[in-house]
C-alpha cells in the first residue's frame, strides 16, 4: 500500500532537501505540483543557504598556473606535496589535471586544418568555428619607432625619463608612452589608432616576473593609462573591435 | 648547419625553413631555433614569428579544449580567440629559459604551449563555476560586502581568500568528526550535492539521508555560531 502524502511533513526531512537540490523524486515531485504555494513557503524558510558559503567556493584550490607546474613536475617538493594532498580531498581540481593529462600528454602535440572535429558538433556549429578558424587572426603589432636593435634613448621632459614607442599591424597603430613616475614605478600611457573613427575595446598588460594582470577599456579617445608598474617584461593584449593585436613584448 | 650558425640566421629564414616541412623532420630545428630567439636572446621579431607560424594551431587546440571541458555548451558565446592571445600570454610568462633548455625538441616546446590553452580555458571554466555557484546561493552580490573600493583586481583577490580562509577555519572548528569535516568540505566548499559526496566516500556514510542530516545539522550549528556571525558582520578590512 502506498503512502498517502496530505502534507509536506508528511515526507522525510532529506527528501524535500534533496527535491530541492534538483534529485529526481517522483513521489514529491507529484505532491509539489499539486501544492505549488506551500512548496514557496517551505523553499523560502528552509532552501536558504548561510550566507557566507558562495566565498568558500574552491577557494583554496592551487591556480591553473599550479597545476599546469604540477603537471609538467616543475614544482619544488613542498608545494608539489601541498598540491598532493589538496587533490587528494578536492574533486574539482582532480578533473583538472585528469583534463590537462589527457590533453596535453596522451593526445597528439600538433593538429592538422583537417581535424575533424568531434562527433557530438552539430554541423552547423562545426561550419561555424570551422570558419571562424580560417579567418582567424592575431595581428602582432611590430616596432616601428625606434627601429628594433636601436638603443632607445629617453627623452628628458621635467625631470622624468619618458620613452616614445610607436607599433604598427594592418589597419591598426599604437603609440605608447613610458615614463618613470617617482622612485623605481613607471606608468604607461597608449592610444590605439584605426581607420574607425571611434576605437572601443580592451587592454591587458601581463607582467613576467612576478605574474601581474592589469586590465581595462579603452576610453572614448581610444586610449589608456597604468601607472606604478614594476621595471621588468611584460606583454600587451588589445581586443579592438575587430581584431586582437598583441605587443608580445615589451621592456620597462 | 650547427646550432651556432642557426642562431646566426635571421628570423625571417628560420620561419621559412621551419614552414618548409621535411620527411626527417630536419625542418624542427629551425622552428624550435625562432623559441630559442625568442625566449633565450629576446628576440621580439622572433616572438611576432611565433605567433604567426602558431596561432592556427592553437586556435584549434582552444577548440577542442573548450569542447572537451564543457565550456562551449555551457556558454556558446565564448569564442576560442579569446584564448588564444591569453594563452600565448601564458606560455611567454611562464616558459623560462631553464624549461627551454631542458626541452627535447619543437614537440616538447608544443606540448607546453598545449598545456597553457587547457590552463587558460579551465581558469575560464572556473570563473564561469563560481559565477553560477555566486547567483545561486546568494542574489545579492557578494564582493561589495566583504571588499572594499578602491583596491586591484589581485589585491581583493588576495583578501577575498584570505577572509575565505578565516572563515573556513570557523566551519572546520565546528565540526564534530571527520564525517563531518569531509561533508562540510565537499558541500561548502566544492560544492557537491550529497549523493555526489556518497558516491565518492561510500564506506563512510550508509546512505544520501544520513548525509543531508549531517549537512543540515551543521547549517544549523554555524548559523547560530558567534564567531561567524562577527566575522560576518564585519567583512574584509
Amino acid at each position: 500500500m502506498s503512502k498517502v502524502y496530505v502534507t509536506l511533513n508528511d515526507f522525510e526531512m532529506w527528501e524535500l532537501e534533496a527535491f530541492a537540490d534538483g534529485a529526481s523524486l517522483p513521489h514529491v515531485a507529484a505532491f509539489v505540483a499539486r501544492h505549488a504555494e506551500e512548496w514557496a513557503a517551505w523553499q523560502r524558510q528552509n532552501g536558504q543557504t548561510l550566507p557566507f558559503t558562495p566565498l568558500l567556493f574552491r577557494f583554496d584550490c592551487p591556480t591553473t598556473d599550479q597545476l599546469r607546474d604540477y603537471l609538467w613536475q616543475a614544482l619544488a617538493e613542498t608545494p608539489r606535496a601541498q598540491i598532493d594532498h589538496h587533490l587528494a580531498a578536492c574533486p574539482h581540481c582532480s578533473a583538472e589535471l585528469a583534463t590537462l593529462h589527457q590533453l596535453v600528454l596522451t593526445a597528439p602535440t600538433t593538429v592538422t586544418q583537417e581535424t575533424a572535429p568531434q562527433a557530438n558538433w552539430t554541423q552547423r556549429l562545426q561550419a561555424w568555428w570551422q570558419s571562424a578558424a580560417d579567418n582567424f587572426q592575431l595581428a602582432v603589432a611590430q616596432l616601428v619607432t625606434p627601429p628594433p636593435g636601436v638603443a632607445l634613448q629617453p627623452l628628458r621632459s621635467n625631470e622624468r625619463a619618458t620613452t616614445m614607442l610607436l607599433y604598427e599591424t594592418a589597419g591598426v597603430d599604437i603609440s605608447l608612452m613610458i615614463e618613470q613616475d617617482g622612485g623605481n614605478g613607471h606608468q604607461l600611457a597608449g592610444q590605439i589608432y584605426t581607420v574607425d573613427a571611434v576605437v572601443t575595446g580592451t587592454f591587458q598588460l601581463w607582467g613576467a616576473t612576478p605574474a601581474t594582470m592589469h586590465e581595462g577599456t579603452l576610453d572614448e579617445n581610444g586610449t589608456f593609462h597604468i601607472a606604478q608598474l614594476t621595471p621588468g617584461n611584460y606583454q600587451l593584449l588589445l581586443r579592438l573591435a575587430t581584431q586582437t593585436v598583441v605587443i608580445p613584448t615589451l621592456s620597462l | 648547419m650547427n646550432d651556432k650558425s642557426l642562431a646566426n640566421l635571421d628570423p625571417s629564414q628560420l620561419l621559412a625553413r621551419c614552414r618548409d616541412t621535411q620527411p626527417d623532420n630536419s625542418h624542427e630545428r629551425f622552428c624550435f631555433e625562432l623559441f630559442r630567439g625568442a625566449i633565450i636572446r629576446q628576440n621580439q621579431h622572433c616572438w611576432a614569428l611565433i605567433y604567426e607560424q602558431y596561432q592556427k594551431l592553437v586556435f584549434r587546440w582552444a577548440l577542442d579544449v573548450l569542447q572537451s571541458s564543457g565550456l562551449a555548451e555551457k556558454q556558446p558565446d565564448t569564442f576560442p580567440d579569446t584564448f588564444v592571445a591569453e594563452a600565448f600570454a601564458t606560455f611567454w610568462r611562464a616558459y623560462t629559459v631553464d624549461k627551454l633548455e631542458s626541452a627535447a625538441g619543437i614537440a616538447s616546446v608544443l606540448s607546453y604551449l598545449k598545456s597553457c590553452v587547457v590552463t587558460t580555458v579551465l581558469q575560464a571554466r572556473r570563473q564561469a563555476q563560481r559565477r553560477l555557484v555566486q547567483a545561486e546561493w546568494d542574489e545579492n552580490a557578494i564582493d561589495p560586502q566583504v571588499t572594499a573600493d578602491g583596491q586591484t583586481e589581485p589585491e581583493k583577490q588576495l583578501l577575498r581568500e584570505n577572509y575565505a580562509a578565516q572563515l573556513w577555519q570557523l566551519v572546520d572548528a565546528n565540526c564534530h568528526d571527520e564525517a563531518e569535516r569531509i561533508v562540510a568540505r565537499l558541500s561548502f566548499v566544492a560544492d557537491l550535492k550529497p549523493h555526489a559526496i556518497l558516491a565518492r566516500h561510500p564506506a563512510l556514510f550508509s546512505d544520501v539521508a544520513q548525509i543531508y542530516t549531517m549537512r543540515r545539522n551543521l547549517k544549523n550549528r554555524l548559523s547560530r555560531n558567534d564567531a561567524l556571525r562577527v566575522l560576518e558582520k564585519e567583512g574584509i578590512e
